[in-house]
């Protein structure tokens, strides 16, 4: 005959159906001769019953993820981006890996409530307003450059639909995200400002002017929408693309234009985030985003 | 297709094979990370980085299941988060981006609609109570479904391990629901 004690022991493999045959019996058998112990497990599985009738949460962001192979079978490509990063932003070997890991952006499918929504990147033209600095060499031969990159202190379009974002891990940086508006009409072109800004002290990166206050960064990009507009264009096979590099660090300042697709819905959300990868421009840093939501009208 | 036969293809250098385990996968990873953080800026944090390190590091995962070692990559990711945030929790209703990711059902009135909030909330801070080495097993068990080698791996530990933990675990829940009242002490129906 089991105990109470040694009856409770088995509640848990009970509810998960992991009794041996036997012991079910004799669990069973105790349960029918003593109440304390069936209105015990009558509140253990009420208890259990609320955790697994917890809702699944979707994940609000769409997920990032390098522009390389996704193996090191195609590590020509890797070491290209490498070598492009390298050039581009001096950093430190830690800092180099890890904004390679996670230097460039694929929007993959985002999916929320009951009626998913595969989503794809709409093309972003890194056209800024000010991008009158010669591209660097390394640029040729790609439609962007990496990032994050560098960018240095520029006119501050005064948009009012923005929002920002900041860590712990990143005292004193603030990541601001601001959009032309919060609609946009199919066809339009919505232009963007993404900028990172870092106290100087701990920016990090070799060559920065000392008597700055804030070194900008420029984040990563993307922008999404359903994949049921004409946002659905086919991802790039590998390598840098459209959509995927920002600004070239030589220049000053973040705006970007993307175009909404003729014929998209009203009505349809298109997502703008923004992104710095963790470990950057330090070491133990997270990573951080801002997301807005135009709605096309 | 199931996640190993996308695995395979990913590994091969197809990256929509990789974006489509993403989509798959990415829902029960962020529900994990934010049951265990109680944060949804840390949990979209978690799947991120989950996701990047899992891109960089195909190669390890020949021979184990992707579901798995994907859980085992964001239970650490996750402890990660924790050590080093100190953020102050968010309202549980909302994400980063300030969309409610918790809809009432349409079903229950007012009056029931509220109550099964507050049971939630009820549930959800009793989960955070839990040391987090309980509070991960029951997070897998009882809210992602895993099986036992399932969480064995994830947090590799024995499955023995894993019995003993989520048994206390739940005894500890049991007990802080019926101090806040979101089950009862003595459950009607008794024999």
């Amino acid at each position: 005959m089991a105990t109470a004690q040694h009856v409770e022991q088995l509640f848990s493999a009970a509810i998960d159906d992991e009794l041996s045959p036997a012991q079910e019996q004799s669990f069973h058998d105790h349960l029918r001769q003593c109440s304390d112990c069936s209105t015990s497990y009558d509140t253990f599985t009420e208890a259990i019953g609320t955790v697994r009738a917890l809702p699944k949460a979707a994940m609000p962001l769409p997920v990032h993820l390098p522009t390389g192979a996704p193996t090191a079978e195609r590590a020509t490509a890797a070491d290209r981006l490498r070598r492009l990063i390298s050039k581009r932003l001096p950093m430190g070997a830690a800092t180099g890996v890890a904004a390679l890991a996670a230097v460039a952006i694929v929007v993959v499918g985002l999916t929320r409530g009951s009626a998913p929504a595969q989503e794809t990147p709409a093309t972003l033209n890194h056209a800024g307003k000010n991008t009158n600095a010669p591209a660097a060499a390394d640029n040729q031969g790609h439609q962007g450059a990496s990032c994050p990159g560098a960018a240095t202190a520029g006119t501050v379009p005064s948009f009012t639909y923005r929002t920002s974002a900041a860590d712990r891990s990143r005292p004193g940086q603030q990541l601001v995200l601001s959009a032309s508006d919060a609609t946009a009409a199919a066809g339009s072109q919505v232009q963007i400002y993404a900028v990172l800004t870092i106290p100087a002290q701990a920016a990090g990166a070799p060559g920065a002017a000392a008597s700055a206050a804030t070194t900008s960064v420029t984040p990563c990009l993307s922008v999404t929408g359903p994949s049921g507009a004409a946002f659905a264009a086919p991802l790039p096979a590998a390598g840098p693309a459209m959509g995927q590099n920002p600004v070239s660090a030589t220049n000053t300042i973040a705006g970007d234009t993307f175009t909404i697709p003729p014929g998209t819905a009203p009505g349809t959300v298109i997502h703008v985030v923004a992104t710095i990868p963790a470990n950057y421009p330090n070491t133990s840093q997270a990573p951080l985003s801002a997301t807005l939501t135009i709605t096309v009208r | 297709m199931d996640d190993e036969a996308l695995l395979e293809r990913a590994r091969r250098g197809d990256r929509d094979a990789f974006a489509a385990i993403v989509t798959r996968n990415q829902d029960d990873l962020y529900t994990m990370a934010l049951r265990m953080l109680g944060t949804p800026h840390d949990a979209a944090d978690v799947v991120q980085e989950t996701f990047l390190r899992a891109y960089t590091h195909l190669p390890e995962l020949r021979g184990k299941t992707v579901r798995a070692w994907l859980f085992r990559v964001a239970v650490n990711c996750a402890r990660d988060v924790q050590r080093r945030s100190t953020r102050r929790p968010t309202s549980p209703l909302e994400d980063s981006a300030g969309n409610v990711i918790e809809l009432p059902d349409p079903a229950l009135g007012p009056e029931a609609t509220a109550l099964a909030r507050q049971q939630a909330a009820s549930v959800r801070a009793a989960l955070l109570t839990l040391p987090v080495d309980f509070r991960l097993p029951v997070v897998l068990r009882d809210i992602n479904d895993l099986s036992y080698d399932e969480i064995a791996e994830a947090l590799r530990i024995p499955v023995g391990t894993v019995k003993s933990r989520l048994n206390r675990a739940r005894h500890m829940l049991v007990d802080s629901l019926q101090r806040s009242g979101a089950v009862s002490s003595t459950a009607e129906g008794g024999a």
